[in-house]
């Protein structure tokens, strides 16, 4: 598996990587490149995702068929850091809604909030001093449409 | 057991999902060209606006009862299905998805409480993942199960699922049920048939099969005998009523590459347009799948699917080119692909377009000879060469869409606006 001389790349002569070593394959031998022992030397922290780049999916969205991406209008969210046009995005999936922001439709339109039950109400809490909460009455046409997992922000 | 799933008002209730003050409300999708009506919410239904009416013909109702109308997103129900479809195969096996809002699933060996039990989890989860409310019915047969669903969607209170497991409970429901109700059988057999006497789809079954099978055919032969109970694999599709058809299926080993999926998806498209012209239909959008292995756990998973928009037509060239288009959308490397299938949408009869839409699009008439041809060159070449460049644009489309939704969960630029 070791190659006695592999041919070797200076790549930067300003950082602390100065060489990286590419594995050999002149002679017709595959390496696995999770193999431990190739010459850049370190384990691959995902070897359950072989030859695979890191999919930003895998990360942000555990059940496809019931995620969504939505597009903020506002700042009532803004002190936990979701703002206007951010992108975020929802799992349907998730049944347990308390604490968590949720998209909810009140009177048949979309809105961001958190979602919390106090004394027996639902209330919905804005992350912003300046946006009141909003208190669930039996009038309102209320539902939660899903459940944000991940804030898409650019920078 | 076959169970039927079939999401109820599919296109209106994707509109509604995305856009809540729709909700409720009488809503009508329009067909390509906005020229007539495809798709009713329940309330649109209510107020007595029949299926295909034109487009016309609705616009007093605006005003009257805040009618709210939808050009068609392909784009989204497209997705949406894909969505509807995943849930599905995660709950149930031997899943076969059948149109764009309809899958069978096989449900043998449960108990009658274990299937009633397992049909409302599924309804259940695929409201909660989707947003839309499905129904389902459960028969000996295909061709039962379809009246089941019917029962389902027409019973409220049935919640939803209706479990037929006594071919001979039928007996009331289908003397209620006409023979142009029952699924396969267009306009045309239906009026042959009460011409013989037989009005409703009691008497069909009850019918002699050899008789029908003179008079008609071995097709109606076996709808006869599906009706009884017996299960006859090989059905036909539905014809005049049918507005979508679907062709794909799994490889029989994973691809990675697009060059290599292209000829599975040209054979499907092949297959799905002999379908076409088999009734003398043409199609107007389609959407191409495209998925990994969801049982394989350890491999990386995708699952995608893509919408063309074309004018109407039935070429193969023209379609088979659209589809690869989709497929180029989908495809992204670094996946062992499982499957790849073709979903045409809006199904019209070729008679209803003028003849000269289609002479002005292509020169190439279709034929087996060409089907053989493009089959021919594809294998000789292994991949997808007859590519045509002459596919009618979709902005040309688009100005015929005029109240068209926008792609809500396919397109960044175009993502539901929640207010924070």
């Amino acid at each position: 598996m070791n190659n006695p001389n592999p041919p070797s790349l200076p790549l930067k002569s300003d950082g602390s990587i100065s060489k990286i070593w590419f594995a050999d394959d002149s002679q017709g031998i595959e390496l696995p490149f999770y193999d431990t022992k190739v010459q850049a030397g370190f384990p691959s922290p995902a070897e359950d995702h072989l030859e695979q780049r890191l999919d930003l999916n895998t990360l942000v969205i555990e059940n496809p068929s019931a995620t969504f991406f939505v597009r903020v209008a506002g700042e009532s969210m803004k002190d936990i850091g979701i703002t206007d046009g951010d992108i975020l995005v929802v799992d349907r999936s998730i049944e347990s809604w308390e604490n968590r922001i949720v998209v909810a439709v009140i009177d048949s339109e979309f809105t961001i909030k958190r979602f919390t039950t106090q004394n027996e109400t639902v209330v919905l809490e804005a992350e912003n001093p300046d946006y009141p909460a909003i208190k669930i009455t039996p009038e309102m046409d209320f539902s939660v449409w899903g459940v944000v997992s991940w804030t898409l922000k650019k920078l | 057991m076959i169970a039927l799933i079939d999401c109820n008002n599919f296109y209106a209730s994707c509109e509604q999902v995305f856009q809540p003050q729709l909700a409720g409300k009488p809503l009508v999708v329009l067909s390509n060209n906005d020229g007539n009506v495809i798709a009713r919410s329940s309330e649109a239904k209510k107020l007595g606006i029949g299926m295909g009416v034109l487009t016309g013909s609705v616009r007093g109702f605006v005003r009257s009862h805040e009618l709210q109308i939808r050009s068609s997103n392909y784009a989204l129900y497209g997705d949406m299905s894909s969505r509807v479809m995943e849930t599905l195969e995660e709950l149930l096996p031997n899943v076969e998805r059948y149109s764009i809002d309809e899958a069978f699933a096989d449900l043998s060996g449960l108990s009658r409480a274990r299937m009633l039990e397992l049909c409302q989890h599924v309804r259940h989860r695929v409201q909660r993942h989707t947003g839309l409310q499905v129904s389902i019915g459960v028969a000996q047969t295909k061709t039962l199960a379809k009246v089941a669903n019917r029962l389902a969607k027409r019973r409220p209170e049935l919640s939803g699922v209706c479990i037929g497991t006594e071919t001979e409970s039928f007996g009331r429901i289908l003397e209620q049920m006409e023979t142009g109700d029952v699924w396969g059988i267009g306009r045309k057999i239906s009026r042959k048939l009460t011409g013989f006497g037989i009005h409703n789809a009691k008497q069909l079954r009850d019918a002699d099969p050899v008789w029908i099978k003179k008079q008609f055919s071995v097709v109606l032969m076996r709808t006869v005998l599906e009706l009884r109970g017996e299960s006859c694999l090989k059905l036909e599709e539905p014809e005049e009523s049918r507005k979508s058809l679907m062709c794909g299926r799994s490889f029989g080993k994973p691809l990675k590459e697009l060059e290599d999926i292209r000829p599975a998806l040209t054979h499907f498209v092949q297959n799905a347009v002999t379908r076409l012209w088999k009734y003398k239909q043409a199609t107007s959008a389609l959407t191409v799948y495209l998925s990994t292995n969801r049982f394989r756990k350890n491999i990386a998973q995708r699952s995608v699917s893509a919408s063309v928009e074309l004018s109407a037509t039935d070429n193969l060239i023209l379609l088979n080119a659209a589809a690869q288009r989709a497929l180029e959308q989908a495809f992204e490397s670094g996946f062992e692909y499982h499957k790849v299938g073709v979903l045409l949408h809006d199904l019209v009869s070729v008679k209803n377009i003028p003849a000269s839409l289609f002479e002005t699009e292509s020169g190439i008439k279709n034929s087996p000879e060409l089907m053989w041809a493009v089959r021919k060159i594809n294998a000789k070449f292994g991949r997808y060469t007859v590519a045509s460049a002459s596919v009618s644009g979709s902005s040309d489309w688009r100005a015929r869409s005029k109240f068209r939704s926008p792609a809500f969960t396919t397109c960044w630029n175009e993502l539901p606006l929640v207010q924070a």
